[in-house]
């Protein structure tokens, strides 16, 4: 079992009346799955993908990470159980635009720690496996959207998460860059990497192997 | 981690260039003059510190009471209070007397010099760190007729630098006498304030002065244990002079040799300040320039914030934790500090030789020095701490997802942060600006003032050793051509504060009047007229008169000193003269700067013994006038020929005041231009941040005034504020700076409002040189990237 949602509600309060963003949520995800969060706007599958993700806290319930308690641990703590094991993935990419390709997949190792000869292999190793070796020294800013998002999902992935955690991946992409994109992600998914995507698309969404509905913060 | 810090650093710099234009170019102008006056006020406070035994030295000071319960104290003491201090107090190790510097004639082979001379005793050279290059600082002055020369002198004046054991001539007062050259000094250093070519024991200075209590003509250092209890030691000392018998008017305290150039000036027997006050003041300066510096860096940087909000984020969601962002932000700060280090550096390198002429120093920027790097590190990380602190920590703090989501609009609390570092920006430049306007009108007002005296078209020349000898075929040569009106000689310039007696007797002076304190200045004849004193009673000195040159002339504060009803007749004396009469009162006029009240005053007339030679000049033949003079000098003296212009003497009298006034003007004008760019900034940004309000507003039918209005209006309002809080606080302090001066100017209201409007309008222009353009771009341009 890799993470386990029991009973996680998540409110705000607004002009006196409790706001449920999230209400009830159980879940568990086993390692190797693939998952498609689906749902209309202001569902709640950004927030549920928050809160997995350890970014955004709940207000009730629990949740266990590879057994770890996460609604116990130091803030300190859980950014590390994060750090090492998730990744993200962003609709809008999220690259550092002062940063290089090589630079920006540099990142999340130099918050880890990792020493700077493996930081180099590592990269080199990431940019050969995407095939983005030749765009290594240019910024984001001179890629298209598809390759943004290509670097993204690289940078996500170079410390070797256990799980992805990708916000609408493809939202910003043409078809066919999208298309390449969801190839990407269920070549990575067979590979041994469990996935949790929100989508907007069911085409999309058949490239999982499950698909969560939610509505009102409710899974359906 | 560092390097990518410092790589991110650069890139956005690089990418924010305006704002980091505005940064780096306000933090280097603050940095600048924070250097300039850190460099300034380190050289004041080096001065005499390099004694080794400093802070066991201490001076004795005269304190002398009056009647009406003020005291003044002087920095000489009598002759016996060395040996007494010695005698009766076995705390003091040692205590050596010392006068001068005086200008003595020597004759070094045919070479004839006047040379700076000190009296002083054996321990000279042992308690003060003047090193000697040859001779022993135990013996070299036993000899009364022993003198030790200083280094510059020797290789000068000895063609073969052998000096030792030779016999040099040295005249002091009428006779030249024989001295042996007993030891060589070493070059005085540059932080020493007592500067001098040669050192004789004291006593062959005996014969122009005496061995009382009351003729207080050298100075009195004593040696103390290290961490004395000098109160104590006060206190023991402090009646001395009574119980020696002398008067009981004469007490004597202590000062630390290592206070005694910062802290000259006393008041009531206690040290009040002197060097230390400007110090004070310009170390606010610097404090105030930076701290406007810094505050713009706060203003930019976190109104900057939530365009980088989002780096923010991304960061924290792969992993950055708040310690790694601090790192960054500040190394953000660091970057541009240091950047700006360099250029302040640089100016200040260019600008050294302006701000010594202004200061009259001779400062450097020494890298071989370790000195200037503690400044600069010091100064460099006040700056990077105070003005990284608040945007690191705020900047830290964003909230990782809610970055990402873009909620992020930059809170309250910093706005009110931001208005409230430009409230306090302009409320310094405020104080800023009416202080320099005050400094500056009260020196015209000083320039103004009727002094009460004639001083246009008058030159002096002092005398030396050999006019003095032949005074009269000398004055009567000088007098001998048609471009001098007038001649006649005075003991006194007319600007500096001469020395007091208490010693005159008067008739008629009634038992109950206490201590009285007077002026004495002696002339020759003519000299009231000369510079056109009134005389209120009675007449003037004149050769007609042969007993005159007893008779004295005294001035309206004199008379009411000596509680008399007719001055005119009446018997005085002082000074063991034979006595005269007053012939007249003279209507006051201001002899010494105007920081003093006019003081009672005798005036004698002794044609025998001129100090200075004055000297009226027809209007228009002065440059004829000082030829002729120096024509004449050259028959008389072999030495060099010296004249002043009264007028400019007077002038030269608040020289420090004048100084004080360029560089308080001048660090003003770089506080407001740097206030200014901050505005500026934080103007444009603002505006950035509302084009499209303005151009939606701008569609829906807004005039270009009314759209003006509502950008500026906010701050202007904010340099409102700050001029409203700036006016009662610049008021009190100016009025406290103002006391300093016995004739000063009234503040009025319309200085207040003048400054006011001067930096309203700087700060106008300012703001609307953005908002012009924000208001003028065309809507459609704006609008379209909706």
């Amino acid at each position: 079992m890799l993470l386990k949602l029991n009973n996680i509600f998540k409110w705000v309060n607004s002009g006196g009346q409790r706001v449920f963003l999230l209400k009830d949520i159980n879940l568990s995800v086993e390692e190797g799955e693939f998952i498609s969060v689906m749902g209309p706007s202001g569902s709640g599958k950004s927030t549920l993908l928050n809160v997995i993700g350890m970014l955004d806290n709940f207000d009730e319930g629990e949740y266990s990470f590879l057994d770890e308690p996460v609604h116990t641990l130091k803030e300190k703590h859980r950014a590390n159980l994060y750090k090492q094991y998730i990744g993200f993935v962003f609709q809008s990419y999220h690259l550092l635009d002062d940063l290089t390709v090589q630079e920006n997949l540099e990142m999340p190792l130099l918050y880890k720690k990792v020493g700077s000869s493996e930081r180099k292999s590592l990269v080199a190793d990431t940019l050969d496996r995407f095939n983005i070796v030749g765009k290594k020294d240019l910024f984001p800013a001179q890629l298209s959207g598809g390759q943004q998002q290509l670097v993204g999902i690289a940078r996500a992935l170079i410390s070797s998460p256990k799980l992805i955690l990708a916000d609408e991946p493809t939202g910003n992409l043409n078809s066919k860059q999208g298309e390449e994109i969801m190839e990407l992600f269920k070549q990575l998914n067979s590979e041994g990497v469990t996935i949790i995507q929100v989508t907007h698309s069911e085409k999309n969404a058949t490239y999982g192997s499950r698909i969560i509905n939610l509505l009102d913060g409710r899974k359906i | 981690m560092l390097k990518n810090h410092i790589k991110i650093a650069f890139r956005s710099l690089a990418k924010r260039k305006a704002f980091a234009l505005i940064n780096i170019v306000g933090l280097s102008l603050g940095l600048w003059c924070t250097l300039l006056i850190a460099l300034w006020i380190s050289d004041e406070l080096d001065k005499d510190a390099f004694h080794i035994k400093g802070n066991q030295i201490s001076q004795v000071m005269t304190n002398v009471g009056s009647d009406d319960g003020s005291i003044s104290t002087w920095d000489g003491t009598g002759y016996p209070v060395a040996e007494t201090l010695m005698d009766q107090l076995p705390e003091i190790e040692t205590a050596v007397r010392r006068t001068g510097p005086r200008g003595g004639l020597l004759k070094i082979g045919e070479k004839s010099i006047e040379a700076q001379l000190i009296g002083t005793d054996i321990g000279f050279f042992e308690l003060f760190s003047f090193p000697l290059k040859e001779g022993e600082p135990k013996t070299c002055l036993k000899d009364l007729k022993s003198i030790v020369l200083s280094e510059e002198m020797v290789t000068m004046y000895f063609p073969d630098g052998e000096a030792m054991g030779k016999t040099v001539d040295l005249m002091l007062s009428e006779i030249s006498e024989p001295y042996l050259v007993t030891g060589i000094f070493k070059k005085i250093p540059r932080q020493s304030t007592l500067k001098f070519d040669a050192v004789v024991p004291v006593d062959n200075f005996l014969p122009m002065n005496n061995k009382s209590w009351g003729n207080t003509w050298v100075k009195t250092y004593v040696l103390h244990g290290e961490g004395a209890d000098l109160d104590l030691l006060g206190k023991k000392l402090q009646h001395l002079p009574e119980e020696m018998g002398d008067d009981k008017w004469r007490t004597l305290s202590l000062q630390p040799l290592n206070d005694r150039y910062l802290y000259s000036k006393f008041e009531n027997g206690q040290p009040i300040g002197g060097p230390i006050d400007d110090i004070i003041l310009f170390a606010i300066i610097a404090i105030f320039t930076l701290l406007i510096a810094c505050f713009n860096f706060i203003n930019l940087t976190t109104a900057l914030a939530v365009k980088r909000s989002k780096e923010v984020g991304v960061k924290k969601v792969l992993g950055a934790g708040r310690g790694s962002l601090l790192v960054q932000f500040f190394t953000e700060s660091a970057v541009q500090v240091g950047i700006s280090v360099v250029f302040a550096v640089l100016l200040a390198a260019v600008s050294m030789p302006m701000f010594n002429a202004i200061t009259e120093k001779e400062l450097i920027i020494d890298f071989s020095d370790g000195q200037i790097y503690g400044i600069l590190v010091l100064i460099s990380l006040a700056t990077i701490l105070f003005s990284g602190l608040y945007p690191a920590f705020s900047l830290s703090s964003v909230n990782g997802i809610n970055a990402l989501n873009e909620k992020l609009k930059g809170n309250k609390g910093e706005n009110f942060l931001r208005k409230g570092l430009v409230v306090f920006q302009f409320f310094l430049c405020m104080l800023m600006i009416t202080g320099t306007m005050v400094i500056y009108l009260q020196l015209q007002y000083i320039k103004n003032r009727n002094l009460g005296l004639d001083k246009e078209n008058i030159v002096y020349m002092p005398m030396n050793h050999e006019t003095y000898l032949k005074s009269k075929t000398f004055k009567a040569e000088l007098a001998n051509f048609s471009g001098i009106k007038e001649l006649s000689s005075a003991s006194s310039n007319f600007i500096d504060s001469w020395g007091t007696t208490s010693d005159p007797v008067w008739e008629a002076q009634s038992p109950d009047d206490g201590q009285q304190w007077f002026t004495i200045l002696t002339t020759d004849f003519g000299l009231m007229e000369m510079l056109n004193i009134p005389i209120k009673e009675g007449r003037s000195f004149s050769p007609e008169y042969a007993t005159d040159t007893l008779n004295y002339l005294v001035n309206e504060e004199a008379v009411k000193a000596m509680g008399m009803k007719d001055a005119i007749g009446k018997s005085l004396s002082f000074w063991g003269d034979e006595g005269g009469k007053i012939v007249g009162v003279v209507k006051n006029f201001h002899f010494t700067s105007l920081h003093n009240p006019i003081q009672p005053m005798i005036i004698r007339c002794r044609p025998a013994e001129p100090d200075l030679v004055y000297i009226k000049t027809m209007p228009g033949r002065t440059k004829e006038a000082i030829a002729h003079m120096e024509k004449v000098h050259a028959q008389f003296s072999s030495l060099p020929f010296a004249y002043h212009f009264l007028d400019e003497t007077i002038g030269n009298g608040y020289k420090q005041e004048q100084k004080t006034q360029q560089l308080v003007g001048a660090f003003t004008a770089l506080a407001i231009f740097i206030s200014c760019i901050g505005l500026f900034g934080l103007v444009a940004f603002m505006a950035n941040q509302r084009v499209k309000e303005i151009a939606v507003r701008k569609v829906l039918g807004a005039s270009v005034f009314g759209l003006f209005n509502l950008l500026s209006k906010d701050f202007l309002k904010l340099v409102g504020i700050a001029l409203l809080i700036a006016v009662p606080v610049a008021w009190y302090y100016m009025n406290e700076w103002i006391q300093g001066f016995a004739y000063h100017m009234a503040i009025n209201w319309w200085l207040f409002a003048l400054g006011g409007i001067m930096l309203l309008g700087v700060a106008l222009i300012t703001v609307s040189y953005e908002t012009i353009r924000a208001v003028r771009t065309d809507p459609a341009k704006s609008l379209r990237t909706e």
